[in-house]
C-alpha cells in the first residue's frame, strides 16, 4: 500500500528532492496539467498548447537546469557554486535513471508539439531550437563544458 | 487501408528526387531523360514522362498526365491509386501491388526536403549493394540534377552577371524546395506524414540513451588551466591574505585614564581625585549605601550569578520582583529583565521588526539601536536628528510613497534623551566597577556576568571596546575602569513625545521609545519622558532602557503591554539565549526605584544641578551648550568647527586632557567607534549627577573656560 522508498544518497539538498520518489509522476502531472491549463485558457489548438508547453518547459528548465549555478543554501560552503543543477545532480554521475528521465521528457514532448501542430513551421523551428538545445546541454559530453565561453562565468 | 504517397514534386528538387525513380529505371532512359532537362521545371515535366519510358506498355495510356494533375489531390483514393499505379518506382510498387497501396499525390510541406535527400542517399547505398543497376551512373546523374543549373552556369558564363545568376537560380531552387509538396501517409484515415522518420530516428535515439550505463565522469577543472608545481609555489608565495582588521594608526592609539576608586561624583585617578563627569551617575547612586546593602544581602542569599537562562532554571524570584517593580513604577502591565542593557536593545528591536518592515528612525540613535536595526532586518528609513518635520515628511513618503505600506509593521524608533553608545556601555562598567570595590566576584566573562554572545562579539569586534571591557569585569574588586568613552554625536536633545504621538496616530505606526537616560531623570517622580510630557505611557507601544544609568545597577528592561512583553519571552534573543541578569543586580535595580521614589527630590537636585552647570558653561569662549536645558547629558560642541571631524576631535580631546590633568575635572568627548553609523558633530560631553556638590559644577564650567580659551587661542 505504502510505497517502499530508499533513503536518499543524496547529501546536495538542491538536488536531493529529485530523488523522492514519485517526483517523475509529478513532473510529467505538471506537464499535462499545464497543457490542459494552456489549452483552456487561450483556447488555442491542442498543437499550440503542447507547442507552448514544450517552450515553456524549455525555458524554465534551462534556466533551472542549466543556468542558475549553485545552491541556495549555505551549509554546502560554496562547493557547487559553479556548477549548475543538471551539473550537481546525482553527484555528477551521468546517465543515471533520473537524467535519462530528464532528457527523454523534451524528446517526447518535442514529439508530440511537432506531431500536434503537424509540422506547421513557426512552431516546428522553435520546437526543433529548444528540443536541440536542452538535449545538447544534457549530453555526457558536455559535463562542466561551456561552449563558446556561454555562462562561463563565475 | 494504408495509402502511401510518393513525394514525386519533391523528387524532382532534390537528390532524392531521382534516387527513387531512378531505382528501377533502365540506365539509357534516365541518362536520356537527365540530359534532355536543364532547369527543374523541365524535370518535373519530365519526371511524368519517366515511367514512360521504363515500361511503355503498362504506363501508355498514362503518358499525358501532366504536372498540375499530379500536384493536384485526387478527388478520391482510390481513382488516384488507379491512375497513378504506374508512377511508383519498381521496388515500391511491387510492395504497393501486393499491400494494396493506395497512392496519390498530396501538397506536403517542404521541411522535410533535407531529410529525405539524406534517407533517399541511404536508399541508394542499400540498393548498391544489390548491383542491379549502375551505381556510378545513377550517382551521377542525381549529382547532375542537383548541380545541374550550377555547372551549367559556371562552364557558359564565367563573369560576375552568371554568377549573380547562378545565385538568384540556387535562391529559386531554394524557396522551391522549402515551397516543394510533399509525401506524407494515411493510416486508418489518419494522415501521417514523411516526418515518421524523423519520430523513428527520435524514438531510436531514446531506446539508444535508455539503454546507456551510467557511469562517473573523471574529476576535471571547468577550466583547464596548466599550472605547474612552481607556478603553485610562486602563487603560494605572492599571496599576502587580507588582514582580519584595519591597521592601526597613531591616533587609535589611545590611553583611557583609570579609575581607581567607585566612580561617583568624586573618584581617583592616577591617585589624584578628581571630579567626576564621565559616568552617567544621574542620581548619585554609586557607593548608595541602601543599594550596598541590598546588594550584600542578596549577594548572601543567591551568590552572585543565576547560570542560565531566564527558560532554563535562570529565573529567581527577585527577576519576578523587579519585573513587577519596574511594571509599577512606569504604570505598565508588565516588564522584561535583560541581563545586559545594551542587548535589550538589540533583542527587542529584531524580536518585534522583521524582514520587510519599515522603522522610521532618529539618525542619532545611539550604536545598540543601530545594531537592533541592523539585526531585524527590516528597511530602515533615517529622519533627521530630533527633526519633527523631517520626521513627518519621512513618514509621509513611507506611507504614501508605498502602496503595501499598509500591509506592513511599521515603526518610529527614538530615543528619549539622546546619547551615545558605547559612553553608555562604558558608564555602566565604572559603576558596576565602583560599585563592587572589594567584592569577590572572581573572574567575570562576559558570559558568565550574564551578557548575550551576540552583544559580547559584537562588543569585542569594537577593537577598544574588548581588552578594556574585560579589564573592566575582570578586575572587578581591584579597579574600576573607564573604558573609552567613544560614542555617536549625543546631543543631549530630548526627543519632543507629544509631537511624535500625534505623528504616529496620524500615519497609524508604533513607537519604539529608548529611555535609558530619561528613567529617573525625566519628569517629576523620574518616570521618564512619558511622565515630562504628561503623556499616558500605553501610548508607547514599546519602551526599553538600561538599568547602568540613574539606578545605577547593570541590565536592562523592556515594558509596554502584557502582550509585548509576553511575546518577548520566547522571541527575543538575549533574554531566552543568555544567562538572566545576576540576582543581586535585579535587587539593587528594586531597591533603586524604591529610593527613587522615596526621594523626588534627587530629580529636583539633578535638575538644580543641570541649570547651574549650564548656566556656568554658557560663557564658554569657542564652546557652546548644544544640549536641551533639562538633559542630564550636557553637551558642548565647538562654534567654529576646523571643518573635520578629526581636527574637531583633537581639539576637544586637549581640552579634555587639560581639564584633567591641570584641574582635576575628569569630562570625555564624543569618541566614536568604526561600527557607528552617526554622523553628528563632535562635542565634550558632562553627565551630571545630583551627587554633585554646587562647588563642583562650578570647578567644571571655570576649568573648562579657562582650558579652552587657552586651547583654542593656540589653536587659532
Amino acid at each position: 500500500m505504502y510505497v517502499k522508498a530508499e533513503a536518499t544518497t543524496d547529501l546536495n539538498r538542491n538536488t536531493e528532492w529529485f530523488t523522492y520518489p514519485g517526483v517523475w509522476t509529478i513532473y510529467i502531472l505538471i506537464l499535462f496539467i499545464s497543457w490542459l491549463v494552456v489549452l483552456s485558457v487561450f483556447g488555442c489548438s491542442p498543437g499550440m498548447a503542447w507547442t507552448v508547453v514544450h517552450l515553456a518547459h524549455f525555458l524554465v528548465t534551462y534556466q533551472c537546469f542549466h543556468w542558475k549555478k549553485g545552491t541556495p543554501f549555505a551549509e554546502d560552503q560554496g562547493i557547487y557554486n559553479r556548477l549548475t543543477w543538471w551539473e550537481q545532480m546525482d553527484n555528477g554521475k551521468q546517465l543515471t535513471r533520473n537524467r535519462k528521465f530528464i532528457t527523454v521528457v523534451p524528446v517526447v514532448l518535442y514529439l508530440i508539439a511537432s506531431h500536434t501542430t503537424d509540422y506547421q513551421h513557426p512552431m516546428l523551428f522553435f520546437n526543433t531550437v529548444a528540443v536541440f538545445v536542452l538535449v545538447v546541454a544534457k549530453f555526457p559530453h558536455m559535463h562542466k563544458v561551456r561552449i563558446f565561453g556561454i555562462n562561463a562565468d563565475q | 487501408m494504408i495509402s502511401f504517397h510518393l513525394p514525386v514534386h519533391t523528387l524532382l528538387s532534390s537528390p532524392l528526387s531521382l534516387s527513387l525513380p531512378l531505382c528501377t529505371s533502365n540506365q539509357s532512359a534516365s541518362d536520356e531523360a537527365t540530359q534532355s532537362r536543364t532547369t527543374s521545371n523541365e524535370a518535373n515535366q519530365s519526371s511524368t514522362t519517366l515511367p514512360d519510358l521504363r515500361r511503355p506498355s503498362k504506363l501508355h495510356s498514362q503518358a499525358s498526365l501532366t504536372t498540375d494533375d499530379l500536384r493536384r489531390p485526387p478527388p478520391n483514393t482510390r481513382g488516384a491509386r488507379h491512375r497513378l499505379h504506374g508512377t511508383l518506382p519498381g521496388r515500391l510498387e511491387s510492395e504497393a501491388g501486393s499491400a494494396t497501396w493506395g497512392i496519390y499525390l498530396f501538397s506536403l510541406r517542404s521541411e522535410f526536403n533535407l531529410l529525405f535527400c539524406l534517407i533517399g542517399l541511404n536508399l541508394e547505398r542499400a540498393h548498391r549493394g544489390r548491383g542491379d543497376y549502375n551505381n556510378r551512373k545513377r550517382r551521377s546523374l542525381s549529382l547532375c540534377v542537383w548541380l545541374k543549373p550550377c555547372i551549367f552556369k559556371v562552364v557558359t558564363m564565367n563573369s560576375l552577371s552568371s554568377f549573380m545568376d547562378m545565385v538568384n537560380r540556387t535562391l529559386d531552387m531554394v524557396t522551391f524546395a522549402f515551397e516543394a509538396p510533399f509525401a506524407r501517409a494515411v493510416v486508418f484515415g489518419v494522415p501521417i506524414g514523411g516526418h515518421l522518420f524523423v519520430e523513428g530516428l527520435l524514438l531510436v535515439v531514446i531506446v539508444f540513451l535508455l539503454s546507456q550505463k551510467s557511469y562517473k565522469p573523471p574529476k576535471r577543472p571547468l577550466t583547464k588551466k596548466v599550472v605547474c608545481k612552481q607556478e603553485i609555489d610562486e602563487l603560494c608565495d605572492e599571496w599576502v591574505p587580507e588582514s582580519l582588521v584595519p591597521a592601526i594608526t597613531e591616533e587609535m592609539h589611545f590611553e583611557p585614564p583609570v579609575l581607581e576608586s567607585a566612580a561617583g561624583p568624586h573618584t581617583m585617578i592616577n591617585g589624584k581625585e578628581v571630579v567626576n563627569f564621565a559616568s552617567a551617575n544621574y542620581l548619585g547612586f554609586v557607593g548608595h549605601e541602601k543599594l550596598l546593602e541590598s546588594c550584600t544581602s542578596s549577594l548572601e542569599k543567591y551568590g552572585v550569578g543565576s547560570s542560565g537562562p531566564r527558560g532554563f532554571y535562570g529565573t529567581i524570584d527577585v527577576h519576578l520582583d523587579c519585573e513587577g517593580r519596574i511594571a509599577k513604577f512606569l504604570g505598565t502591565p508588565d516588564s522584561i529583565l535583560y541581563p545586559y542593557g545594551l542587548s535589550t536593545m538589540f533583542s527587542s528591536i529584531p524580536a518585534f521588526c522583521k524582514k520587510g518592515d519599515i522603522i522610521v528612525v532618529d539618525e542619532g540613535v545611539h550604536w545598540g539601536i543601530q545594531n537592533g536595526l541592523y539585526l531585524s532586518r527590516s528597511t530602515i528609513v533615517y529622519f533627521k536628528h530630533n527633526d519633527m518635520e523631517s520626521l513627518q515628511s519621512t513618514l509621509e513618503k513611507v506611507t504614501f510613497e508605498n502602496n503595501r505600506a499598509k500591509k506592513l509593521r511599521r515603526y518610529i524608533v527614538v530615543e528619549a534623551i539622546y546619547q551615545a553608545s558605547l559612553s553608555e556601555r562604558c558608564a555602566e562598567l565604572d559603576e558596576i566597577g565602583g560599585r563592587t570595590v572589594g567584592w569577590p566576584l572572581g573572574v567575570g566573562t562576559w558570559e558568565e556576568l550574564g551578557i548575550g554572545d551576540v552583544c559580547s562579539n559584537a562588543m569585542r569586534q569594537q577593537g577598544c571596546v574588548g581588552k578594556d571591557g574585560d579589564a573592566a569585569w575582570g578586575g572587578l574588586g581591584a579597579k574600576a575602569v573607564v573604558a573609552i568613552v567613544s560614542d555617536d554625536g549625543n546631543s543631549g536633545q530630548i526627543a519632543p513625545l507629544d509631537e511624535i504621538i500625534r505623528l504616529k496616530e496620524k500615519y497609524r505606526f508604533r513607537v519604539l521609545l529608548d529611555e535609558s537616560n530619561s528613567i529617573g531623570v525625566l519628569g517629576s517622580f523620574g518616570r521618564g519622558l512619558t511622565e515630562h510630557y504628561g503623556v499616558a505611557v500605553e501610548k508607547i507601544d514599546i519602551i526599553t532602557a538600561a538599568m547602568g544609568h540613574a539606578l545605577a545597577t547593570e541590565g536592562g528592561f523592556c515594558t509596554g503591554s502584557a502582550r509585548v512583553i509576553d511575546h518577548q519571552r520566547l522571541s527575543s534573543s538575549g533574554y531566552v539565549f543568555s544567562a538572566s541578569l545576576p540576582p543581586y543586580l535585579a535587587s539593587a535595580a528594586i531597591t533603586a526605584l524604591d529610593i527613587l521614589e522615596e526621594n523626588p527630590d534627587l530629580i529636583t537636585k539633578l535638575k538644580k544641578n543641570i541649570s547651574v552647570l549650564c548656566k556656568g558653561l554658557s560663557d564658554v569662549q569657542g564652546l557652546e551648550v548644544a544640549s536641551d536645558a533639562l538633559s542630564p547629558i550636557v553637551f558642548l560642541r565647538l562654534k567654529n568647527s576646523t571643518g573635520s571631524l578629526k581636527n574637531d576631535l583633537q581639539l576637544l580631546d586637549e581640552i579634555a586632557n587639560r581639564a584633567l590633568k591641570e584641574d582635576s575635572v575628569f569630562v570625555v568627548t564624543s569618541k566614536r567607534s568604526t561600527l557607528d553609523k552617526c554622523r553628528l558633530p563632535m562635542g565634550i560631553r558632562l553627565f551630571v549627577s545630583a551627587g554633585h556638590s554646587e562647588s563642583d559644577l562650578l570647578k567644571a564650567s571655570g576649568s573648562l573656560k579657562r582650558v579652552a580659551a587657552l586651547v583654542l587661542a593656540a589653536h587659532d
